[in-house]
């Protein structure tokens, strides 16, 4: 999972234009990562078995390692940067070397979960590959899990309804929100977070091809409100736009 | 050569892939390079006539026996085999979860970088792009360096562009990549086709949100009579008339949700009650869709 600033609304970039403005900002999770904690919460209880958590992030990226441990994860590993920012081939290969030492220390595990797309970079990347070079198979945008012998069925939405994909194990998977609702960490979770072991290590900085120049706002789109009245007396109004939307027919 | 895979389900081309044509076509203008397309099994080979039309120049025509269906990694490596075979300098897709989804197993299978959901690219030494960050209220302008260059158009960057001022013949190549069975262990091994007469939020040409402003569960009247009128899609709701719990109405960091939300394309009919997940609440969601009308 990532660690990613609780933007709200506008987003101020710093001077340098090359981070955004988080001086008056709170942290949070990506959204499809923190339902991938969910999930892999919910599959522990259901099935056994243990879960284990994973971001590469600043030193405070340990409070978002804390809050999964808080929701029944049971350790945590953080690859700790200097706030440099990562591209996606260079946090892929980070990942695969601490899945890799994480596997020879305590055995494989069954299931990699990602998120479909971190929050901040949305580069719909780093899962697929992770799983390429551990050669496992990958779904990706995964609303829906269900674990069987030794395969996985997951379920997204395509067109015209919903893809099933049957792989075996072990397999990674990358979630998309609203697979679950998270829930959230209670004190005692939280309490018992704080004593649970914090893995670390400092993975060297690299350059995976892709070389972030600035960030800019896109240009603010023109827009127009209507106050089209009050109660009743707004209706004509309403239904000449419904008309002219193609939802209502003359 | 401008690559781009020209995306489709069962035969049936996604829109998105129109869009990324016009993008390459402009691009390849721009390099001197003739725009090419790729269409994989030959379930999409009727499509290939109508690409002229889109600046397409010549089709690639993937042919394989077991592609009769969505297998990513299969799709991935045919492209990679095609890049080696043709020399195609710029390869691209649709920022669609299938666009993404493929062109990321290129990129992994290559070893190389790719810069999703562009919006812009200059197609100079260094390549560089611009590209939507945060669900598209935010633009990142990158470098890539690469021996060739791997992107995907963020929808709605440009307009699908089918009236050339002189129409191109297409002459269709077949290609047969060399498939093994490890390519087809990620395939599509079952559907559940929507009911007919539903529509999906992501399919929804408009979305009309009621919020909290309605007052209550029993609010939600006046949208349901309007989803009886006009043949639209009510979501699922819980005890409180949410369709999904409002994520912005946690009392906690949580206040918004980040850039996930993207989905509100082409929307159709689709009445939603304000707190659908990934729909109109988020700003990324309101940035990129067209449409939208929050309650």
């Amino acid at each position: 999972m990532k660690r990613v600033p609780a933007t709200s609304g506008r987003i101020t970039l710093t001077a340098d234009r090359q981070e955004i403005d988080t001086r008056f900002l709170g942290f949070t999770v990506s959204p499809h990562e923190e339902c991938a904690v969910e999930e892999a919460v919910r599959l522990v209880e259901a099935h056994g078995g243990t879960s284990a958590v994973l971001t590469l992030g600043p030193e405070a990226a340990v409070e978002q390692l804390q809050d999964a441990m808080a929701l029944g994860i049971e350790r945590a590993v953080h690859l700790v940067t200097d706030g440099r920012e990562w591209d996606p081939v260079a946090t892929a290969e980070a990942i695969v070397e601490a899945v890799r030492a994480q596997e020879a220390a305590a055995g494989p595990f069954d299931l990699l979960l990602f998120g479909n797309e971190a929050a901040d970079s949305g580069d719909y990347q780093v899962g697929i590959r992770v799983a390429r070079a551990l050669d496992r198979p990958c779904v990706t945008g995964v609303k829906g899990i269900e674990l069987q012998d030794d395969a996985v069925e997951a379920r997204r939405e395509g067109p015209g309804g919903w893809e099933v994909f049957r792989i075996a194990l072990p397999a990674v998977l990358t979630l998309k929100e609203g697979i679950n609702l998270p829930r959230y960490p209670s004190i005692p979770g939280r309490l018992r977070a704080k004593k649970k072991p914090v893995e670390r290590t400092v993975p060297e900085w690299r350059s995976g091809g892709l070389e972030k120049v600035r960030l800019k706002l896109p240009s603010e789109r023109e827009s127009e409100v209507e106050v089209l009245g009050t109660g009743a007396e707004a209706a004509p109004r309403v239904v000449e736009i419904l008309k002219a939307l193609g939802l209502v027919r003359a | 050569m401008i690559l781009g895979l020209v995306e489709h389900d069962r035969g049936r081309p996604n829109d998105l892939s129109f869009q990324m044509l016009a993008f390459g076509r402009r691009l390849a203008a721009g390099r001197g390079e003739p725009l090419e397309a790729v269409l994989i099994g030959t379930e999409a080979e009727p499509i290939a006539g109508a690409l002229g039309a889109h600046g397409v120049s010549k089709v690639h025509l993937i042919r394989h026996d077991e592609l009769t269906d969505y297998a990513p990694e299969a799709w991935a490596e045919a492209i990679v085999q095609l890049i080696a075979s043709t020399g195609a300098t710029v390869v691209m897709a649709a920022g669609s979860d299938r666009g993404n989804e493929v062109m990321a197993h290129v990129a992994a299978r290559t070893e190389m970088p790719m810069a999703s959901n562009c919006v812009a690219a200059d197609p100079g030494d260094p390549f560089q792009v611009t590209r939507q960050r945060w669900g598209g209220t935010l633009l990142e302008e990158a470098v890539l360096r690469a021996p060739v260059t791997l992107i995907t158009v963020a929808p709605h960057a440009v307009q699908a562009d089918s009236s050339p001022a002189t129409p191109t013949e297409v002459a269709v190549a077949p290609f047969d990549p060399n498939l093994s069975e490890q390519e087809f262990r990620v395939r599509v091994t079952d559907r559940v086709e929507k009911p007919a007469g539903q529509t999906s939020l992501s399919e929804a040409r408009v979305v009309v949100g009621g919020g909290r402003g309605v007052g209550s569960a029993a609010g939600f009247g006046a949208l349901e009579q309007a989803v009886g009128r006009h043949r639209g899609v009510l979501p699922r709701r819980n005890q409180r008339g949410v369709a999904y719990p409002r994520r912005s109405d946690r009392p906690d960091r949580r206040a918004h949700r980040s850039g996930s939300v993207h989905r509100l394309r082409d929307q159709r009919r689709h009445p939603a009650h304000r707190g659908v997940q990934g729909s109109e609440t988020h700003p990324g969601g309101q940035h990129r869709s067209r449409g939208a009308h929050p309650g």
